[in-house]
């Protein structure tokens, strides 16, 4: 060893100083940039040189310059990231539907439910005031109002949750290419160097996979050939350089259905993460369960008053009646009334009669006995069968027309009643409501709209012996009112549903909702709270902190000062040497 | 623990977020009044809220009801009570007239106040209430009493003899109200015979059947149509036809129908609001004015004496029919009572579940107030903590 040698070790710790201020100074630029993990300057001694049987030190240089992150918690901060995305797009979701539900002291559909049925208990108390049966319709007609508008939001919700679907498949598809084209750069750049890595291209593609794992649920498994990423359920996404590309396709549902676009096959476990999974499991969960419960409840509700209704009358004088729904053949030949696929509750009707009343313009009787029982027989009768029963019957007259029957009675009145049939209530025959496959198809019975007196609230019976002339409807009769009435505590269910009550159903339908949003609300700030204590452990590890870098500054100053002192003496020495030869 | 700047900067932001949120809501309960206004606020609550929202409607309708049907039996009531008088009076003239002493002149005169009395009772027994008659059941748009002629209503029972398919009721001139058994000859083409229900026989000669209608004139003045189909059985059982609600003009009989009117109190309950004019009441009273009348037509004492009794009956049955509606009327005040006691105490439910405790609210938002406050401060004085300001 020479003189020489000192000057080297004071060179080697010049040059490993030099790098890890440069280091520091790397720290000190990216302490806020996201995702950019802290690095360290690992310095080592040089290996020594053997002088006899000494060994001398030849100095320090940089062995590496190591990213410091913990795997565990990357990989709890990709699950939580994931976790909250979803979370976050269910609460929004939700929060944006919560305006349909109403609140308290404002009109909602268990308030609309309440006020018609107290208007349909006013109608039964007075059946023959003219503004009660009004305050009825309108009462009605916003309880339909309110179901076919809370059924469009929630629709339009599940469409718009669909539609976004597309657009966010293209940032996921560019994040996994991006995620490719860096594991082929990490690779390039690591290649045959065992102890560094390409640190920052590696917080880049942690970073890309964060971002993807937000529209996304997506699982990160340690591979040798670069990160490999595969969907929850198992299909591969990337690996190695390549990326696989996800692509929208119509499902059997009639919405969206996420698959790959090289085999057109489905990816699995998409729902269980990312923003994508929050707006499916919104899509195919609480939004269409809600749309569900409206259907449920429009039905029970149309099909439930409307075999009150039928076998009643109101105020108005009611020659002619024509059916609400229509027979799927024009003629009404072709099929049994309880198997046409066309009327929405025809699988209600059942063996049985209802009866025909017709009136004279004074109100009594035409025929002897009063009602005429038309035979309903299910399997076998037809809607042309029930019209020539009905065609039978002294002073009305009956016909099929593009499916619907018509009940015309002429210049006479007709009154209908005692279906035990379920018919009239099937084929909407004076029905209160109109009701399709859905409660978007909810609506007051056009006829009913245009004329409130068509309520019915009575019902035709055979007058008091000594008034022969006497109507057969009275004017104060409620029977068919307070069977109206009845239904709103009652609990029954038509559908194949739990038995409930309207208001029970609706209740349930409000709280429901309240529910799921409190649970999502719930998950979102637990999400939160997690990445927050996930960010902070992170932070604790891999984060910048300026102070330490400082001081570590100062440190490497120091020991740059000295080691350059070291270079001076060393020199003085020579100098001295050099001196001694002269 | 190692500790970061910016770890520190995260935490305050994450503490000033959530008094933020305690902010917001505490100012929307103070400002709203209620704890909760949508579902998600507090799902349980909400429910628990519509739950008494929905028994508070059916308290308030039900109150309604009683409401309506407490008006429309006051006012029964107090025609009822109009009819006591009447019926007082004419058992004063009864007892005057029955006096043997009096003449034919004094009792016409009384005739004609009873006469008056009648049409009063008459008019009182069809008063309306509202545009509807109080004491017609259900056939509120007509009158509830008629004095004039009704010919009544004919029902048919067909016997063992199917070919006589219908008989019905063509004229009752004498108001006649009874049961005629027909029959018919072995070879069932004559109708031999048709029977009161005091076995008298009321045809003449014996009809022999065409197809379609056949008249059938009885000794009593009522006329029958027979529907024959044409084809003759070899059965004799014709069939039985009964005549009800026959009544002669001058004689007040009820008109109304046999329904009474229900008002819903709840969605299962219902009350009758209304006093049917076929109760026995009415019937003794037009019937003993009538017999009272009739007999101080006939200047007859022991006809008025007669009559006497059956006002002496009727008054009586009014007194009690009207003691009945105002029992009716008590009951229903009493659950109008418990009505408004269960609304105050819905009210008060609700009051609880809904209403914000402000003092609760107000000190939470000055707690978190100070905690915000505290957090400003402590972010301002990190952010002089720092080793660059030492090394200048």
């Amino acid at each position: 060893m020479s003189v020489f040698g000192s000057l080297d070790i004071g060179a080697s710790s010049l040059l490993a100083q030099q790098r890890a201020m440069d280091v520091i100074a790397q720290n000190i630029a990216n302490a806020n940039t996201p995702g950019y993990s802290r690095q360290e300057t690992i310095l080592v001694s040089k290996q020594p040189q053997q002088a006899g049987v000494l060994n001398l030190g030849r100095g320090v240089k940089v062995g590496n310059i190591r990213r410091v992150v913990d795997a565990i918690l990357t990989r709890a901060q990709l699950a939580n990231s994931s976790q909250n995305a979803r979370a976050q797009t269910l609460q929004q979701g939700l929060a944006s539907v919560q305006s349909t539900f109403g609140a308290l002291g404002a009109p909602g559909l268990t308030s609309t439910l309440d006020a018609f049925f107290t208007s349909l208990q006013a109608l039964a108390n007075t059946p023959a005031d003219a503004i009660v049966r009004a305050d009825t319709l309108s009462k009605a007609q916003s309880l339909v109002t309110q179901v076919t508008d809370m059924r469009q939001q929630l629709s339009d919700r599940r469409i718009a949750a669909d539609q976004e679907l597309a657009p966010l498949l293209t940032k996921a598809n560019t994040l996994l290419t991006q995620i490719a084209d860096l594991n082929g750069r990490i690779g390039r750049a690591e290649a045959g160097r065992t102890a560094s890595q390409a640190n920052d291209l590696r917080d880049q593609r942690d970073a890309k996979v964060t971002e993807l794992s937000k529209l996304i649920g997506v699982h990160q498994v340690a591979s040798n050939s670069g990160l490999l990423l595969q969907t929850p359920g198992g299909d591969m996404l990337v690996q190695g350089t390549s990326a696989r590309q996800l692509k929208v396709a119509a499902g059997s549902s009639g919405f969206n259905q996420i698959v790959f676009a090289d085999n057109n096959l489905p990816a699995s476990g998409l729902t269980q993460g990312g923003q994508i999974g929050g707006l499916i499991t919104l899509r195919d969960g609480p939004l269409t369960n809600y749309i569900k419960q409206l259907d449920s409840l429009a039905a029970n509700l149309a099909f439930g008053i409307n075999q009150k209704h039928v076998n009643g009358t109101g105020t108005s004088t009611v020659s002619s009646y024509t059916s609400g729904q229509a027979a799927a053949d024009s003629s009404g030949t072709a099929t049994a009334v309880n198997l046409d696929t066309n009327v929405p509750f025809a699988s209600k009707i059942q063996t049985g009669t209802f009866n025909i009343y017709v009136l004279n313009a004074n109100g009594t009787a035409v025929n002897t006995p009063p009602g005429t029982a038309i035979s309903v027989t299910a399997g076998t009768t037809k809607l042309a069968d029930i019209a020539a029963a009905i065609n039978l019957v002294n002073g009305v007259s009956a016909s099929v027309s593009n499916g619907k029957l018509t009940i015309n009675g002429g210049t006479r009145r007709i009154v209908l009643g005692g279906d035990t049939s379920n018919f009239l209530a099937a084929y909407e025959i004076n029905s209160f409501f109109h009701s399709g496959a859905t409660a978007a198809d909810f609506t007051v019975s056009s006829a009913i709209a245009a004329d409130a007196g068509r309520i019915a609230s009575g019902v035709a019976t055979p007058p008091n012996p000594t008034n022969p002339s006497s109507p057969l409807v009275a004017a104060s009769d409620n029977t068919v009112a307070l069977g109206l009435l009845g239904l709103r505590d009652q609990a029954f269910s038509i559908d194949g549903t739990a038995a409930a009550s309207p208001i029970a159903r609706a209740s349930t339908l409000v709280s429901t909702f309240g529910l799921d949003v409190a649970a999502a609300n719930q998950q979102a700030s637990f999400r939160t709270a997690e990445a927050n204590a996930l960010s902070s452990q992170r932070q604790s590890t891999s984060g910048v902190n300026v102070d330490a870098e400082l001081v570590n500054m100062i440190r490497f100053q120091r020991t740059y000062e000295a080691s350059a002192k070291l270079i001076q003496v060393s020199n003085q020495m020579l100098d001295s040497l050099l001196g001694l030869i002269q | 623990m190692r500790i970061t700047t910016q770890q520190i900067f995260d935490n305050l932001l994450v503490g000033i977020r959530r008094q933020q949120q305690i902010q917001a809501q505490g100012t929307e309960q103070v400002s709203s009044g209620h704890r909760f206004t949508r579902p998600s606020d507090n799902p349980l609550g909400f429910k628990q809220s519509v739950d008494i929202r929905h028994v508070q409607a059916g308290i308030k309708a039900s109150l309604g009801g009683l409401s309506t049907t407490r008006l429309r039996l006051g006012a029964s009531s107090n025609a009822l009570s109009q009819m006591l008088p009447l019926l007082r009076r004419a058992q004063v003239l009864a007892v005057q007239q029955a006096n043997a002493t009096l003449g034919a002149a004094e009792r016409q005169a009384a005739a004609a106040e009873v006469a008056t009395l009648q049409g009063q009772l008459l008019a009182l027994a069809n008063q309306q209430f509202e545009g509807e008659s109080l004491f017609a059941g259900t056939a509120t748009n007509q009158a509830a009493f008629s004095n004039a002629f009704s010919a009544g209503v004919a029902a048919y029972a067909q016997g063992a003899n199917t070919s006589v398919t219908s008989v019905t009721q063509t004229a009752n001139p004498n108001a006649v109200n009874d049961t005629y058994t027909i029959t018919l000859n072995t070879s069932g083409t004559q109708i031999t015979s048709v029977k009161n229900s005091a076995s008298t026989e009321l045809l003449a000669a014996p009809v022999a059947l065409v197809t379609g209608a056949n008249t059938l004139g009885l000794s009593n003045g009522v006329v029958l149509s027979a529907s024959f189909n044409g084809t003759a059985q070899a059965n004799t059982n014709g069939g039985v036809l009964t005549l009800t609600g026959a009544s002669a003009a001058g004689n007040t009989h009820y008109i109304g129908n046999t329904r009474d009117r229900k008002v819903a109190i709840t969605s299962t309950q219902v009350v009758i609001s209304n006093v049917r004019g076929d109760r026995t009441a009415f019937t003794q009273a037009f019937a003993s004015f009538k017999a009272l009348e009739a007999a101080l037509v006939a200047n007859d004492a022991t006809g008025v004496k007669t009559a006497l009794g059956k006002l002496n009956s009727a008054s009586n049955a009014m007194t009690e029919l009207t003691a009945e509606v105002g029992g009716r009327l008590a009951s229903i005040t009493l659950r109008q009572q418990v009505f408004q006691d269960l609304q105050v105490q819905a009210e008060q439910r609700r009051g609880q579940l809904e209403n914000t405790d402000i003092a609760a609210v107000v000190a939470r938002l000055s707690r978190s107030q100070i905690a915000l406050q505290a957090t400003f401060s402590e972010m301002a004085r990190i952010g002089n903590l720092s080793l660059v300001r030492f090394l200048k």
